[in-house]
């Protein structure tokens, strides 16, 4: 069973097997935007806080733990909120503020470990394998990873702590509020076997109704399928379903660095036609965001992707979702040369149709290591270089004055929602 | 047939031709030196077929008829043995009998008529292809070409696939003036020299190797002017009584005038001696494999720095005279030490720089006609 922060019993391994074993920490900052709203404006401690689009098209990012009395939760739409906790704050949020304290955040989990891979603003694995002789047990380590994040930014995490990512992650979803659970590797099954089926990644609502259908309600109902039967019923995702149920895996804990890729979207307030100059400008806003995101983090991408959801419904709140990839010749930090690629992957896509959602996506990364300029590829190189002492200056003026001070033309208007990274 | 040399003779004759003595052993004449005496003096033979050396010594007895050995092997039994004399003595089928002092050594030749022609004999019964053939006589001072040669060399590029900047361009500069340029792609060396006299119809491309040898050559005692022969496909040089002779590289040497800055927005004086120090220490801790340093800029000082992650950091700072706004630059501190290596020491050196991203120039008072041009690295 789990071991609650103050339990007395050893859960986690002892002794020289665990130097094979992994430690995977899943840190997770309770109410992240509406606790930083809060920590910066005192007045609104112990009220319920929302933060979300300003608008009652988007949707709740982030409510506080007394807004989630109301029944107020994340993504869910600004309009119900209100509806249910008509005296809450509401409050739109500022993802430079974010921005700013998740990175004091991931420095604190780097001061514990070198490989973090953060999975939003204020989500992450911290692989502690290995930390034991450095940090102690690696409950001990989990507590004093709380303890610092506290002291460094007034900020409660709930952390779980696992042999595998998949259990760390619900472990600490499980102990929130202010929470650390932990659990070792030879009660990972006794652990899992009891939870609903939903709790594994990658069980959405149409695969839970068809588990539902077979008999499958808990994790452990789903262990104990043969993989031959599960194959049957949902393809080759259900045997992989099993292997994660099972305790089993064995995803890596991918530092920062190595992270596969970034995205940038956002939900419009109303749906907009795909060839609308406001599809466009939100595009720009996203390819420069992503840029500015790439170039901060000394990466550069090979492939952009568009991802579009387009406005007509499927019915039970669903909307087809395109996605259209495109590799280029050269990697690129630069948010016009995403751009760019956007713009052609918008001529092939979506013609006609009215678009809900828009997202840009960057992936197959490489480092940007230092760069030896070249002296005879005078049109590249003298762009190139414009482009980067451009890129330079709007990422200066950007972290002085805020995402809105500069913009490229046409991305300049209004923003429906602000663009939420979601990568 | 019998030869007796001088062993100190010998000793610098094998010297100057171990240059260019295939290593590869791939085709084992290529590994061997030639010997042909003739009235008392024997002429010494080496070629990789790219470039050819020649020179010649005093024989104090010869008879008639050619012989090769290994090159390598009688350097080292030249440079070991003692005695004042050489005896080559041939034996019986291939073999070769060397005494000097009480030692005596075996060796194997090969047959001297197999040993190829030198690049100069070689190619002028070659047709020229479409390519058109230059043709110029460069006479110059010996140390005119000599600082030539090291101001320029040391940019050429050292991959070999991208042959076109493999060596030296060479071509008249306005108003009888011979002109040398080298790039790697990155960074540009130019100098030119006064050559009264020189005229050249478009410029030719001198191999690296082959210009080192001719460089060597250089420092051997002569006269104090030399001619450097263009024509078709070819570049050789005499001095005394030594030839050295190469194959020119084909292929168009880039427009390099069009990467030369016209004007930089800073010219700064930097003392030659502290900056290249300075370069050297940052260098400890710049990245293996880019070596980077930053010169960060900012009034009255200049700031030289370098950090490798997990290893450690530098950084130093020099006062110069600098007016300008606070801006800083990377390099390839290799590429900065290089060109300040051939700035007379106790001089200044005069960075032109724009901004971080354009070509930055490098000169000096003390050769107003040497310009280096290095393209800045993103850190």
């Amino acid at each position: 069973m789990p071991r609650a922060e103050d339990g007395d019993r050893a859960e986690l391994a002892s002794g020289g097997a665990r130097d094979s074993r992994r430690v995977i920490a899943h840190a997770d900052m309770d109410a992240f935007y509406a606790s930083v709203e809060m920590l910066d404006n005192p007045e609104l401690r112990g009220r319920p806080v929302i933060v979300g689009g300003g608008s009652n098209r988007g949707v709740v990012s982030s409510a506080s733990y007394e807004a989630r009395h109301f029944g107020v939760r994340s993504a869910m739409p600004t309009v119900e909120a209100r509806r249910l906790c008509p005296e809450g704050v509401f409050v739109r949020g500022r993802m430079d503020r974010y921005a700013e304290i998740s990175r004091r955040i991931r420095e604190i989990f780097l001061s514990f470990s070198p490989i973090v891979e953060p999975l939003s603003l204020d989500e992450a694995f911290i692989d502690l394998t290995g930390t034991e002789r450095l940090l102690g047990e690696p409950l001990e380590a989990a507590r004093a990873l709380k303890r610092r994040v506290l002291e460094g930014t007034g900020l409660v995490a709930s952390i779980g702590v696992a042999p595998v990512k998949m259990a760390a992650k619900i472990l600490s979803d499980m102990s929130k509020p202010d929470g650390l659970l932990a659990i070792g590797p030879e009660h990972l099954r006794e652990f899992l076997d009891p939870l609903p089926v939903e709790r594994l990644w990658g069980v959405g609502s149409v695969t839970l109704e068809r588990m539902h259908r077979a008999g499958i309600r808990l994790i452990g109902d789903l262990a104990r399928r043969d993989a031959g039967e599960l194959r049957s019923l949902f393809g080759s995702f259900g045997p992989q379903l099993r292997e994660l149920a099972l305790g089993r895996d064995p995803r890596p804990v991918i530092a920062d660095w190595e992270r596969k890729s970034y995205g940038e979207e956002n939900t419009f307030e109303r749906d907009l036609e795909a060839g609308s100059d406001e599809l466009a400008r939100a595009l720009i806003a996203h390819a420069e965001a992503l840029g500015r995101r790439l170039r901060a983090d000394r990466v550069a991408a090979r492939t952009i992707t568009l991802k579009l959801k387009l406005a007509r419904p499927l019915g039970g709140g669903r909307y087809p979702l395109l996605t259209r990839s495109l590799s280029l010749d050269a990697p690129t930090d630069d948010g016009a040369a995403i751009m760019r690629a956007v713009r052609s992957l918008l001529a092939r896509a979506a013609n006609g149709e009215k678009i809900r959602l828009a997202g840009v996506q960057a992936h197959n990364l490489e480092r940007s290591d230092p760069r030896q300029l070249g002296l005879f590829d005078p049109a590249a190189a003298n762009s190139a270089a414009r482009n980067v002492r451009l890129n330079r200056a709007l990422d200066a003026v950007t972290r002085r004055f805020g995402e809105d001070a500069v913009t490229r033309g046409l991305a300049h208007a209004e923003r429906a929602a602000p663009t939420h990274r979601i990568k | 047939m019998e030869l007796v040399i001088d062993r100190v003779s010998l000793l610098n004759g094998l010297g100057m031709v171990q240059g260019i003595v295939e290593r590869r052993n791939t085709v084992p004449i290529l590994g061997h030196v030639l010997l042909e005496p003739e009235d008392n003096r024997l002429r010494l033979s080496a070629t990789d077929l790219e470039v050819g050396i020649r020179t010649e010594i005093a024989c104090s007895r010869a008879d008639k008829g050619g012989l090769t050995l290994n090159a390598r092997k009688l350097f080292e039994v030249v440079r070991e043995a003692e005695g004042e004399e050489v005896t080559l003595k041939s034996l019986e089928g291939d073999w070769f009998e060397l005494r000097c002092g009480r030692a005596r050594f075996k060796m194997m030749g090969l047959d001297p008529r197999s040993f190829p022609a030198m690049p100069a004999q070689a190619s002028k019964q070659e047709p020229l292809g479409g390519r058109k053939a230059v043709k110029g006589e460069l006479t110059i001072a010996c140390e005119a070409l000599a600082a030539m040669i090291d101001r320029t060399i040391f940019a050429v590029s050292p991959d070999e696939a991208r042959y076109n900047l493999s060596g030296v361009y060479i071509e008249a500069a306005d108003g009888n003036g011979v002109r040398m340029v080298a790039t790697d792609g990155h960074r540009l060396a130019m100098v030119d020299r006064e050559a009264a006299g020189f005229n050249m119809q478009g410029g030719a491309i001198i191999p690296r190797k082959g210009l080192a040898e001719l460089r060597k050559l250089l420092d051997q005692a002569g006269e104090n002017e030399v001619k450097l022969s263009l024509d078709g496909q070819l570049a050789w040089l005499k001095r005394g009584s030594s030839e050295v002779s190469m194959r020119l590289v084909e292929g168009e040497f880039p427009d390099y005038r069009g990467v030369v800055p016209k004007e930089s927005r800073y010219q700064i004086p930097v003392g030659r001696e502290a900056l290249l120090r300075a370069i050297k220490r940052a260098m400890i801790f710049s990245n293996e494999r880019y070596h980077g340093v930053k010169l960060a800029f900012s009034a009255g000082s200049i700031t030289v720095s370098s950090a490798s992650p997990e290893v450690g950091e530098a950084s130093e700072t020099l006062d110069i005279e600098f007016g300008g706004a606070d801006f800083s630059i990377g390099f390839n501190a290799a590429y900065l030490q290089q060109a300040l290596n051939v700035i007379p020491a106790d001089t200044e050196a005069i960075l032109g720089l724009s901004n971080e991203v354009s070509p930055g120039v490098i000169r000096t008072p003390a050769d107003s006609q040497f310009t280096y041009v290095v393209m800045p690295m993103r850190l």
